[in-house]
C-alpha cells in the first residue's frame, strides 16, 4: 500500500517535470487572482518567492539548478578551447589507462573461472620433503587413495601431459595432448561444443580409443568441419575416434593444447609412486580450504602410519585453482594497477592546478556571483559541475582509448587463462570507470572550488593574490613532480631488471642459435639403433647445410621445458634421510652443448666416442659440482641415475644455464650422452639447436628438408631462433616495462607542464614588481637566479617526497625486480636528476622572459 | 494543511475562498499569511489529496478549484484524530499540572 502510494507521487512529479512550464505559469496566475480581491495585497508576499517555495515541493528544483550549473560551466570552458582540449586529452589518456588495466584485472582477479561453481575447485599437488622442491605432480598411487578415503573431496579429476604425432591428412604434426579422467570435464561443468565427453569406461584400459579435439586444432587441421565426429585420426600411428570438440574458450592449464584423450592406466600403474599426474579437485560442501588441508594432513599421516616401509612420503597441497592458473600474474597487475592509479592522481594533480589558476583568474566573476546573492554552496557547485564536465567527455573517451588497447593488455594475461578470461568492456568494467571518473570530477573540481570561495567578496573584488595561494600551486606541482618521479623511478628500475633478466643468456648468443624440434614418437622409435640413426644423419645434414657451423641435439633447450628432473644416488655418500641429490637430466647428442655456447669450466666437453660400450660418463653444472661435492673437486667423481644402476664419471664442468627461467634459481644440472642412457624415454634428445653464420630464418627450409630426407613422417615443430625464445619468456615483464614507460613519460610531461604553468603564472604576476627592481638596478641575470630559484625550490620538494615515495613502495616492488635492489641508489640518483633537470628546463622559459621584461613595460602593466 | 482539508470537506473551493473560509470560520483568529497556502495546495497536490480544475466563479473570474480526493478524506480523518489525541493530552496535561 505505501510502496503503491509512492509510486504513485512519482508518477504526479513526473507528470509535474513533464508539464512544468504550464504548471508554473497557472500558479503565478492563480496568485495574482488572489492578490487582486485581497483588500490589502502587500500581506500576500512576494509572488516570486512563493512560487519557488511551491515548485520546490515537487522536488525538481535540484536538477534544473544541476542543468543550470552544466550551461555556465560549458560557456566558462568553451572560452578557452585549449584548456579544455588539452585538459581532456590528459584525463582521457589517464582514464583510459586505468579502464584497461582495470579490464585485465577484472578478468583475471575478480571474475569466476568459466566452470561450474568455480570457488570451490582446487588444484593439488604433493609436497615431498626430502626432494628440494616446493610442489610435485601428484602420484597415482596417491590420487586412488584419496579417492578410496575421501571425505576432503566431492569430486576428483587427474590429467597427464601427452604427445602425438598426428599423421594421416597433410603434413605431419607434433600435437600436444593431455590424457584426462572422464569424472574431469563433468566437475568443471565443461561441455563440448560438439558431439559428447568422455563415457566413465573409455578410460578402462583396452576400451576402444577415443579424442576430443581442441577448437583450435578443429579449425587449423579439420577445417572446422562438422562430420569430423565419429571419424578416426591417426595418433602415434593408432586409430582414435574423434568424440567432440570443446568449445573455443574451454582452457583448463595449457593454452596449446591440441586434444584430450581419456586416462587410461592400468592397475599396476595406478600403484605407481611417480609423480605424474595434474589434480584438480572439488572440496565437498561446508568444507573450506584450511580445513581440507588440515584433512588431507591427517590422511597422509595415516597412510605413511599403513604402510611406513613407503620412503617417499608426502603432503598434498591445496592451492584454490583461481590461485593457481593466475600464477604470478596478480602481483604484476596490481601493481599495473597501482602504477595507472599514479598516472591518474597526476593527471588530476595537473587540471586541478590548472582550474586553481583559473579559479583565481575568475575571482572577480565569483565574487560578482557571491555578492548577487550565490550561496557559497552554489557557487562550489558551479566548480564541480565544471569538473564533471572536464572529466564526462574524457571518461567516454578514455573508454575509447581502451577498447582500442584491449588486444595490447590482454598480453598481460597469464598463460593459462590466456584463452579463458575475458579482457572486454562490460558493465563492471564501465561501473569502474564511472566511479573513477566521478571521483576525479570531484578531485579536480573541488580543490579550486573550496580555495576560491573563501575570504569576503568585497576583499575578492579588488585583485589581489595572497602569498598562500601560490602556495598552495606550488604544492600541487611539487606532488606532481613526486608522482612522475615514482613512477619514473619504477620505469627504471624494471628496465634495468629486463635488461638483467635477458643478459643471463647474453653467453648464448642467441640471435644466431636456431631451434627446432623433432620430438620421435616412441612408438615408431622404440629402437634405440634407429633413434641413434636419426639424430647421427640428421645432425650431419644439417651440419652440411651451407651457413651452419655446428649442429647438435637435446632434451630440451634453456627454458622450453621446466622439468625432468630426478634424485640420483652418490658414490660413498649411503643415502641420508631427508636429504636427496635431486638433478635435472637433460640427454644431448656430442656437439650439443658446443653448438650452444655453455663455456666449458673444467674437464671436457662430451665426444662421439662417449657411446654404448664406451666407460659411462657426464657432463655437470657448476651448481652440481658445488652442492653435491661441495669440498672436493667434482670431476672423476662418479654417480648412478638410481639405485643399482651402474656408476657414471663426471669428466666435465660446464657453466651454468638458466634452463627453468631468468630469474628462476639454477638447479644442479647433469648432461648424459643419449647413447649412454637406456631408460628415460620421456628426457629423450627431441630438440635440434643450430649454430648458424647466417641469418638464422634463412635455414628453416633446409633444416626441414633434412629431417624430410630421413624420415618424411617425422614432424618438425617450433622453428625459432633462441632470442625469440628468450623473447617469448620475457614478453610479461617487457610488456609492464614498456607500458610503465609510457606512463612514467606521461607523468613527467604532465609535471614539465606543471611547473611551466607555475612559473609563468608568478613571472606574470609579479611583472610589476620585477619592473621596479630593475627600474632600481637590478641585472637580468639575477632576475632570471630569482625565478629559477622558486622553481627549483618547488622541484627539490617534489623530488624530495618522491624519493620517499619509491622507498614506500619499494617492499611491493621488490618481488617483480631481478638483479637490481628497489632501493637502487643508482637508479634513485639518476632519474631523480633527470627529472629536476626537466623540471627546471621547463621553468627556464618564463624565467627568461621575465629576465627580458622592460621595466617602463611592466611599471605600466595592469 | 488539517485546516485546508477541513474547509474542502464541504466542497469545492478556490484558493482565495479557502483563505477567507479560514478566516471567517475561526472569527478571524486565525491570520494565515495567505501566500503561504500556495505552496501547501502543491504540497496536497503533490500527495494526491485533492485535485484542481479550473472554472468560472460566481464572480466571473477564472479560478482553480480544489476538490478533495477519497484519499484526502481519509488523511483529514488520520489528521483529525492526531489533532484530537494531541490537544486532549496536552489539555490533560494543563488540567492536572
Amino acid at each position: 500500500m505505501k510502496a503503491l502510494r509512492a509510486v504513485a507521487e512519482l508518477g504526479r512529479r513526473l507528470l509535474y517535470w513533464i508539464d512544468r512550464d504550464r504548471r508554473e505559469r497557472e500558479l503565478l496566475e492563480e496568485m495574482d487572482a488572489h492578490r487582486a480581491q485581497m483588500a490589502d495585497p502587500e500581506r500576500f508576499g512576494s509572488t516570486l518567492r512563493l512560487g519557488d517555495a511551491a515548485r520546490e515541493v515537487w522536488g525538481w528544483t535540484w536538477l534544473e539548478q544541476l542543468v543550470q550549473d552544466l550551461r555556465v560551466a560549458r560557456r566558462a570552458l568553451a572560452r578557452d578551447p585549449v584548456f579544455l582540449a588539452t585538459t581532456t586529452a590528459t584525463l582521457a589518456l589517464a582514464i583510459g589507462a586505468n579502464t584497461a588495466i582495470f579490464s585485465v584485472v577484472h578478468a583475471v582477479l575478480l571474475e569466476p573461472l568459466p566452470f561450474r561453481d568455480a570457488g570451490s575447485l582446487v588444484a593439488v599437488w604433493e609436497h615431498a620433503p626430502q626432494l628440494d622442491q616446493p610442489k610435485t605432480p601428484v602420484a597415482p598411487a596417491s590420487y586412488a587413495e584419496w579417492r578410496v578415503r575421501g571425505g576432503v573431496f566431492a569430486e576428483l579429476g587427474a590429467l597427464d601431459w601427452r604427445s602425438f604425432d598426428l599423421t594421416g591428412d597433410g603434413e605431419p604434426r607434433r600435437v600436444q595432448g593431455l590424457a584426462v579422467t572422464p569424472e574431469l570435464f563433468p566437475m568443471l561443468g565443461a561441455e563440448p561444443a560438439l558431439g559428447r565427453s568422455f563415457l566413465p569406461g573409455e578410460a578402462e584400459p583396452g576400451a576402444s580409443r577415443v579424442a576430443l579435439l581442441a577448437d583450435g586444432l578443429w579449425r587449423t587441421r579439420f577445417g572446422a568441419r562438422r562430420d569430423v565426429l565419429g571419424r578416426s585420426i591417426l595418433l602415434d600411428g593408432e586409430g582414435y575416434i574423434v568424440v567432440g570438440v570443446m568449445p573455443p574458450r574451454f582452457q583448463l592449464f595449457e593454452s596449446y593444447i591440441g586434444l584430450w584423450v581419456p586416462l587410461a592406466l592400468s592397475p599396476e600403474e595406478w600403484r605407481s609412486a611417480e609423480p605424474s599426474l595434474r589434480v584438480v579437485a572439488r572440496l565437498r560442501d561446508g568444507i573450506v580450504l584450511e580445513e581440507a588441508r588440515g584433512r588431507m594432513g591427517a590422511i597422509a599421516a595415516a597412510v605413511d602410519r599403513d604402510d611406513p616401509g613407503d620412503a617417499t612420503a608426502r603432503d598434498a597441497l591445496l592451492v584454490p585453482l583461481d590461485e593457481e592458473l593466475a600464477g604470478d600474474a596478480p602481483r604484476a597487475l596490481l601493481f599495473l594497477m597501482a602504477a595507472v592509479g599514479t598516472v591518474l592522481l597526476a593527471a588530476g594533480t595537473n587540471v586541478g592546478c590548472l582550474l586553481l589558476v583559473r579559479g583565481l583568474a575568475r575571482r572577480r566573476e565569483l565574487a560578482i556571483r557571491a555578492a548577487l546573492g550565490a550561496g557559497r554552496g552554489r557557487v562550489v557547485r558551479q566548480l564541480l559541475a565544471e569538473g564533471l564536465l572536464l572529466c564526462a567527455p574524457a571518461a567516454i573517451a578514455g573508454v575509447a582509448l581502451a577498447r582500442l588497447g584491449l588486444p595490447f593488455v590482454s598480453r598481460l594475461l597469464p598463460p593459462q587463462l590466456e584463452l579463458s578470461a575475458r579482457v572486454e568492456i562490460d558493465a563492471a568494467v564501465l561501473a569502474f570507470t564511472a566511479v573513477v571518473s566521478v571521483l576525479t570530477a570531484l578531485a579536480v573540481g573541488l580543490a579550486p572550488a573550496l580555495r576560491s570561495t573563501r575570504g569576503d567578496p568585497p576583499n575578492a573584488l579588488s585583485y589581489h593574490e595572497t602569498p598562500r595561494q601560490g602556495r598552495v600551486q606550488a604544492a600541487l606541482v611539487a606532488a606532481e613532480i613526486a608522482l612522475a618521479l615514482l613512477l619514473a623511478v619504477q620505469a627504471a628500475l624494471l628496465v634495468r631488471s629486463l635488461g638483467n633478466l635477458t643478459g643471463q643468456y647474453a653467453g648464448l648468443r642467441p640471435e644466431r642459435l636456431l631451434t627446432a624440434r623433432t620430438a620421435l614418437s616412441p612408438h615408431r622409435y622404440w629402437n634405440a639403433a634407429a633413434r641413434a640413426a636419426f639424430y647421427e644423419v640428421v645432425l650431419e645434414r644439417v651440419e652440411s647445410l651451407p651457413g651452419v657451423r655446428s649442429a647438435g641435439y637435446g632434451t630440451s633447450v634453456p627454458l622450453e621445458w621446466k622439468g625432468g628432473g630426478h634424485a640420483v644416488v652418490l658414490e660413498g655418500r649411503p643415502p641420508e634421510p631427508g636429504r636427496a641429490f635431486y638433478a635435472c637430466h637433460r640427454q644431448v647428442s656430442a656437439g650439443y652443448l658446443e653448438t650452444l655456447g655453455v663455456p666449458l669450466i673444467r674437464g671436457r666437453q662430451l665426444e662421439r666416442g662417449d657411446a654404448e660400450g664406451a666407460p659411462l660418463v657426464a657432463i655437470v653444472n657448476e651448481t652440481l659440482a658445488r652442492s653435491f661435492w661441495p669440498e672436493r673437486e667434482a670431476l672423476g667423481r662418479r654417480f648412478a641415475l638410481a639405485e643399482g644402476e651402474p656408476w657414471r664419471t663426471v669428466v666435465g664442468v660446464v657453466a651454468d644455464v638458466r634452463q627453468m627461467g631468468a630469474a628462476e634459481p639454477v638447479q644442479p644440472e647433469m648432461y648424459l650422452p643419449y647413447r649412454q642412457v637406456a631408460g628415460h624415454a620421456f628426457l629423450r634428445p627431441r630438440d635440434l639447436v643450430v649454430r648458424a653464420e647466417v641469418e638464422p630464418a634463412l635455414l628453416a627450409a633446409g633444416l626441414r628438408g633434412a629431417v624430410r630426407d630421413v624420415d618424411p613422417a617425422q614432424p618438425v615443430a617450433l622453428i625459432r631462433t633462441m632470442d625469440e625464445i628468450l623473447g617469448e619468456a620475457s614478453a610479461a615483464p617487457r610488456l609492464q616495462g614498456a607500458i610503465l614507460t609510457a606512463f612514467a613519460g606521461l607523468a613527467t610531461l604532465l609535471a614539465a607542464l606543471g611547473t611551466h604553468g607555475v612559473i609563468a603564472h608568478w613571472v606574470a604576476r609579479s611583472t610589476r614588481e620585477i619592473g621596479v627592481r630593475m627600474a632600481l638596478g637590478a641585472r637580468p641575470a639575477g632576475i632570471l637566479a630569482a625565478v629559477l630559484r622558486r622553481g627549483a625550490r618547488v622541484t627539490a620538494l617534489g623530488v624530495a617526497i618522491g624519493l620517499l615515495g619509491c622507498l614506500a613502495v619499494a617492499p611491493m616492488v621488490r618481488h617483480l625486480l631481478f638483479g637490481v635492489l628497489a632501493t637502487d641508489p643508482v637508479t634513485y640518483a639518476g632519474v631523480a636528476a633527470a627529472l629536476a633537470g626537466v623540471a627546471l628546463a621547463s621553468g627556464l622559459f618564463p624565467a627568461l622572459r621575465a629576465a627580458r621584461i622592460a621595466p617602463v613595460r611592466a611599471l605600466r602593466h595592469d | 494543511m488539517l485546516l485546508i482539508l477541513r474547509v474542502l470537506c464541504s466542497g469545492p473551493l478556490h484558493g482565495y475562498a479557502i483563505a477567507q473560509r479560514i478566516h471567517t470560520l475561526s472569527r478571524a483568529a486565525l491570520e494565515v499569511e495567505e501566500g503561504s497556502l500556495y505552496p501547501a495546495l502543491q504540497k496536497l497536490l503533490l500527495k494526491g489529496w485533492v485535485t484542481a480544475s479550473w472554472t468560472v466563479s460566481e464572480s466571473g473570474r477564472r479560478v482553480r478549484c480544489y476538490r478533495l480526493t477519497r484519499q484526502g478524506r481519509e488523511q483529514l480523518d488520520v489528521e483529525v484524530r492526531d489533532f484530537e489525541r494531541v490537544t486532549g493530552a496536552i489539555r490533560q496535561v494543563l488540567r492536572t499540572a
